[in-house]
């Protein structure tokens, strides 16, 4: 499996770029030439050179800096996003394939709510509700988001249940929690790991889109989609304010793209967290979902 | 069809219901008392007088469940409360900027066909080669950049150079739609593409387009006329979804292009803390997109005469 994924040059771009992303962000303090929050006007938009490798935007602070500590602003709260959805997700999607009844009426019924709109505009609703900031950012992307993951997993232990190394494992004696954490889990993880991927840049989109809108980080703190909005007006004379960010994001995202791609097709053959590509009819069929249909 | 139709509504009913009640509860719990946030709007001062009338007004003396009802009562009669900053009837405000936004989603729908469709088939049909293996990256590199740089991109790089094109507002005529509409329809035509790619592989390989090769069939004809419109139909299936993205983005978009839209009244009446405004908008975005994704199942029957209605389960409506 290694073997196969190491050849496909795609996934290893995306898995340097997405390396080398982490490595410039999450060295930020040690990497930054200054200091990204004091306002200097004396020092506004100076050109790249010695002292600024990238300038200074309209406000003396040093790009560079900026944008380092920016992505790693971005990253962390992607990061946190994706752990605290997978934490909610997977465990009720487990709960609801296995256990069934109840839980999995109540559980599949409040994903039918958030599944029912957009997840930008709940998100942008729920941000808006409780106010801008990034921490509330956070709180609406994780409630628009976990039901993605527990769909996809509920519907995996619904076909994995009735395979027979489960039946036997239920024959002897196995209580439902064994079964859960020691056989269906593990099974669910590969793909659940693929979804996480492509997750995380579709995490870092969002929260960029959030904060360009001015919903995410708040002035003075540096943030890719902010630092964006702040170069709004200098689009046209200073266009490297917007430049520097908004590739940031794209490479970034690209990276998490070309990994998770070149991992689904290694982890997860079967196509759970794919697009279905084939269907008819039968309603609407919902991104990650083959797997994931309703059994009556 | 009719019972069929008649159900996927009743579905519909308890989504709403929870989505607008949840709104009404985060309302609810988050800081600040919309009372006062109304009469700072207004430039009313804030006395205890003011605000104890604001209160009445808006109704905060009563209990949460009783609040919820009122409204849902407003709302079958067509009331969705006035908005805090302008004292105009929400539902006049909202159908005012409805248009704009229809415009730009409908503008970014055309896009995203005009530039899959021929890039997808191309893409099946030179498979393996060196274009095929371009149109991968292209796609991903698309559907990596975020909307709002595309955008400002696009001011910046075509618009302000050529002058060709209003960069803000609707201006004259459909003109001022071109660049919104790219924006908004560049990404998923990127994701389209690879879709429509996939299946017109799969569907290239089924006996009847063998047998109609057999048949000595011209290869456009096969392509067009057979393929194609088999390999449409998963294509309409993630059309549900996308109409999500259309409405999201149009949100994103309207702001960096100052277009008149709900989006970018919702996105004021948030920094506004505008409660019945916000409300209003929720409840227009999931009666749209509940009603889209109703309209492309049906529209199944008609490009796939093997679907029947009545076996459809409205799962998420």
């Amino acid at each position: 499996m290694t073997v196969r994924f190491l050849r496909d040059p795609m996934s290893l771009a995306g898995l340097g770029v997405i390396l080398l992303v982490f490595v410039l962000t999450m060295a930020a303090p040690l990497l930054s030439p200054h200091d990204p929050l004091p306002v200097s006007l004396a020092e506004r938009l100076q050109p790249a050179g010695n002292d600024y490798p990238l300038g200074t935007d309209p406000l003396g602070r040093c790009l560079l800096s900026r944008l380092l500590f920016g992505g790693r602003m971005t990253l962390q709260y992607s990061l946190s996003v994706l752990l605290i959805i997978i934490l909610i997700g997977v465990p009720a999607g487990l709960a609801a394939g296995y256990l069934g009844g109840i839980v999995d009426s109540i559980l599949m019924r409040m994903a039918d709510i958030v599944l029912a709109f957009p997840n930008l505009i709940l998100a942008l609703v729920v941000t808006g509700v409780l106010g801008p900031g990034l921490i509330n950012i956070l709180i609406a992307l994780a409630l628009v988001s976990w039901v993605q993951y527990a769909r996809v997993v509920r519907g995996m232990v619904l076909s994995l249940k009735e395979k027979e190394f489960i039946l036997a494992a239920r024959a002897s004696g196995t209580a439902p929690g064994g079964i859960i954490w020691h056989h269906l889990l593990p099974n669910v993880l590969p793909p659940v790991a693929v979804m996480a991927t492509l997750n995380l840049g579709s995490l870092v989109l969002s929260i960029s889109t959030l904060s360009f809108l001015g919903l995410g980080a708040q002035p003075p703190l540096p943030e890719w989609g902010a630092m964006i909005n702040e170069a709004r007006n200098y689009i046209v004379t200073q266009p490297q304010l917007m430049l520097y960010p908004g590739t940031a994001i794209a490479v970034t995202v690209l990276g998490f793209n070309l990994l998770g791609d070149g991992l689904r097709d290694v982890f997860d053959p079967q196509g759970f967290t794919r697009p279905r590509a084939y269907g008819f009819g039968k309603g609407k069929q919902p991104v990650f979902v083959a797997g994931a249909k309703r059994i009556k | 069809m009719l019972k069929y139709l008649a159900k996927r509504f009743l579905t519909l009913i308890p989504v709403l219901l929870g989505v607008t009640f949840i709104t009404f509860i985060l309302m609810d719990i988050a800081p600040g008392d919309p009372a006062e946030i109304m009469l700072s709007r207004r430039d009313i001062e804030v006395t205890p007088e003011n605000l104890e009338r604001a209160r009445e007004a808006l109704g905060l003396g009563e209990p949460l469940p009783v609040r919820y009802l009122s409204w849902l009562q407003g709302v079958i009669q067509g009331n969705l409360g006035t908005s805090f900053t302008t004292g105009e009837p929400v539902s006049r405000e909202i159908i005012s900027r409805l248009p704009a936004t229809i415009e730009l989603a409908a503008g970014g729908l055309a896009v995203m066909f005009i530039l899959a469709l021929p890039l997808g088939t191309a893409a099946a049909l030179l498979r393996g080669t060196f274009g095929d293996h371009l149109g991968r990256l292209t796609a991903l590199v698309g559907a990596s950049i975020p909307s709002f740089y595309l955008g400002l991109l696009l001011i910046t790089y075509i618009a302000v150079p050529t002058q060709w094109i209003p960069v803000m507002g609707r201006g004259e005529g459909l003109i001022g739609l071109v660049l919104p509409s790219i924006t908004l329809g560049f990404g998923l035509a990127a994701t389209y593409a690879r879709l429509l790619r996939a299946n017109l592989l799969e569907v290239l390989q089924l006996d009847f387009i063998r047998s109609a090769r057999s048949r000595g069939l011209k290869e456009t004809v096969i392509i067009g006329n057979y393929a194609l419109r088999n390999a449409l139909i998963p294509v309409v299936t993630l059309l549900g979804i996308t109409m999500g993205h259309l409405l999201g983005g149009t949100v994103v978009i309207e702001r960096i292009f100052a277009w008149p839209g709900v989006g970018r009244l919702a996105v004021d009446a948030i920094f506004d803390r505008n409660y019945p405004v916000i409300q209003g908008y929720v409840l227009l975005m999931g009666v749209a997109f509940v009603f889209l994704n109703l309209l492309i199942d049906i529209s199944y029957r008609f490009l796939d005469p093997r679907v029947k209605m009545e076996e459809g389960e409205g799962q998420t409506g």
